[in-house]
């Protein structure tokens, strides 16, 4: 017999067929690989499953998860062995070379898949999903202080790899939400 | 709105390709979740009705609830040979973003401009980076003194990873990358006895943006991530083939699974521990889909490991994962310390725990956000 009440059951089933999918993409995009992804979604998803009777208001049940999703990816580099096989790297490049060849949606993309975890994680949430430096500290829970750090490195980092015609955001600041 | 950054997360996102999960199996894993914790809370109830007969009528535990087969002797208690100090930093959470701070290196204090720094601990001293905010990567060297700077760039400072400083569990070697020269990585090894480096050598494939990590000192091997380890010995970088017996052969490490054959070998630097009522339980496979409670045994004793809370100490597990505490440092062959995990109700208190006998202490309580510990990510 189910722990769960049958319609925890089947709200929980009707969470997972409308919203799996785009856990997923941001799933991969913050852990950059696709069977920890799959990984990721499933332990995040299973652990709303447990913590269902504290999350029936929909919108939260998406906050929990999205929030375990990124944590959880965070706790997983930090405990990872190091005996995993090794993550593709970004080859060398040298953004003076030609400025105009790195200046491109591949060379932005190349490096953006090199980040840690959690820097990758801070732009995607402030430059893709537009949330608020407050709003971005909830879900990464952390500080403002330390999603503005993450920000400004990550930016600094893809700027040196990609070159200053790569269109990225000269200033933390730039076309995001406060 | 930034269109290239948004451009680039888009097309990383078309790549992730589709996801079809199955609803049903995650509904029957998270059951099978609250299945296991219902039956531990019985049985760790059982358990404690077990041990107050067996005090009563004066039986150890160990003849009750030990493993294995046969009669269980009482293990031998390791002698100590080399014992080192619980190292922390903590800092202003709320401060200035340099975080002026101060190192506790057993009962020494020592001041620092930055307390935000990658640690790790030798049988003599503390060595640190300086990295996070500051994002200098210089690698300093305190044994309860005025700070010495050793290093000058240790690559993975500006990620905030634990491992940008690492040392074996015992001993006065430190390890970390230095990134001085462009493009360049150097695997740097310095002995805290002696004050000097002992290896500084380039490692084919380890460029500065190749970035290789130091994993963990295991006897004359320095291991780092891409598989690889350096000999000191022999002065050679090979595959990495030798981590498991080399862990087995040393006195401080752990081998996780269900039994000392069959485990999963590992110095126990990060090694969760769940609360489970009094008990802290060694959590297998957190990288897996299905991390779950485990056993534990020595490397040194062979014999399973069983830690308890201290008496009287407040814990929670919840169903929001709260309450842990992962493995940090080893203090002597017998004595490990432990930290209160990230927004757990014990968040910084710190343990000591005796392997031999499962007591725990609470060596220094936790004040909430401001510390780190040996071994730890910067908080964020």
């Amino acid at each position: 017999m189910a722990i769960r009440r049958q319609e925890d059951v089947a709200a929980f089933s009707e969470f997972v067929s409308a919203r799996s999918q785009a856990l997923y993409r941001m799933a991969y995009v913050v852990i950059g690989d696709h069977q920890l992804a799959q990984d990721l979604v499933q332990e995040a998803l299973t652990k709303a499953y447990v913590a269902w009777p504290r999350l029936r208001d929909r919108t939260k049940v998406e906050g929990y998860v999205r929030r375990t999703i990124v944590t959880t990816a965070i706790s997983w580099r930090r405990r990872r062995s190091f005996h995993e096989p090794p993550v593709e790297h970004v080859p060398d490049t040298n953004a003076s070379d030609d400025p105009a060849a790195v200046a491109t949606d591949d060379a932005v993309w190349a490096h953006l898949r090199g980040l840690p975890v959690r820097q990758r994680a801070a732009l995607f949430l402030r430059y893709h999903e537009d949330l608020s430096e407050v709003q971005t500290a909830l879900l990464m829970g952390c500080s403002v202080g330390t999603v503005k750090r993450q920000v400004f490195i990550a930016l600094g980092k893809l700027r040196d790899g990609a070159g200053p015609h790569a269109g990225l955001p000269t200033d933390e600041g730039e076309g995001v939400a406060r | 709105m930034n269109q290239t950054l948004r451009d680039a997360f888009a097309r990383q996102m078309d790549d992730a390709g589709r996801l079809d999960v199955d609803a049903q199996a995650l509904i029957d894993r998270g059951e099978t979740r609250l299945r296991h914790r219902r039956l531990a809370a019985v049985l760790g109830a059982a358990a404690a009705v077990v041990l107050v007969i067996a005090a009563i009528v004066g039986v150890t535990d160990s003849h009750l609830l030990g493993r294995g087969d046969g009669p269980v002797d009482r293990p031998p208690v390791p002698t100590p040979n080399s014992t080192r100090q619980i190292v922390y930093s903590d800092y202003d959470a709320h401060g200035p973003d340099d975080r002026p701070g101060t190192i506790h290196f057993g009962d020494r204090v020592v001041a620092i401009s930055s307390g935000f720094i990658h640690m790790d601990v030798t049988d003599d001293a503390v060595v640190y980076a300086t990295g996070g905010y500051l994002d200098d990567g210089r690698v300093w060297f305190t044994d309860g003194g005025r700070p010495e700077q050793i290093g000058s760039n240790a690559c993975a400072a500006p990620h905030g990873y634990g491992d940008t400083v690492v040392t074996g569990n015992a001993g006065a070697l430190v390890a970390w990358f230095d990134c001085t020269r462009e493009h360049v990585a150097e695997l740097v090894v310095y002995d805290t006895g002696s004050g000097r480096e002992v290896v500084r050598r380039q490692v084919a494939g380890c460029g500065s943006s190749n970035q290789c990590n130091p994993g963990a000192i295991i006897g004359d091997r320095v291991y780092f991530d891409r598989g690889l380890s350096f000999d000191l010995a022999t002065g050679r970088v090979a595959a990495d083939r030798s981590y498991a017996q080399d862990i087995r052969n040393n006195p401080r490490g752990l081998v996780i699974g269900d039994s000392w054959q069959t485990g999963r070998p590992t110095d126990a630097i990060g090694q969760p521990f769940w609360v489970d009522g009094s008990r802290l339980v060694p959590v297998d496979k957190l990288w897996a889909s299905e991390p779950v409670p485990a056993a534990a045994f020595d490397t040194l004793t062979q014999r399973p490991v069983r830690l308890h809370l201290p008496r009287g100490y407040q814990a929670d597990h919840d169903e929001l994962g709260r309450g842990d505490f992962w493995l940090f440092e080893w203090l002597d062959d017998d004595t490990v310390a432990l930290v209160g995990w990230d927004d757990a109700p014990g968040y910084g208190d710190i343990l000591t725990c005796r392997l031999s006998n499962g007591r725990c202490e609470l060596a220094v309580p936790g004040h909430g956000p401001g510390r780190v510990v040996a071994n730890s990510d910067l908080p964020g």
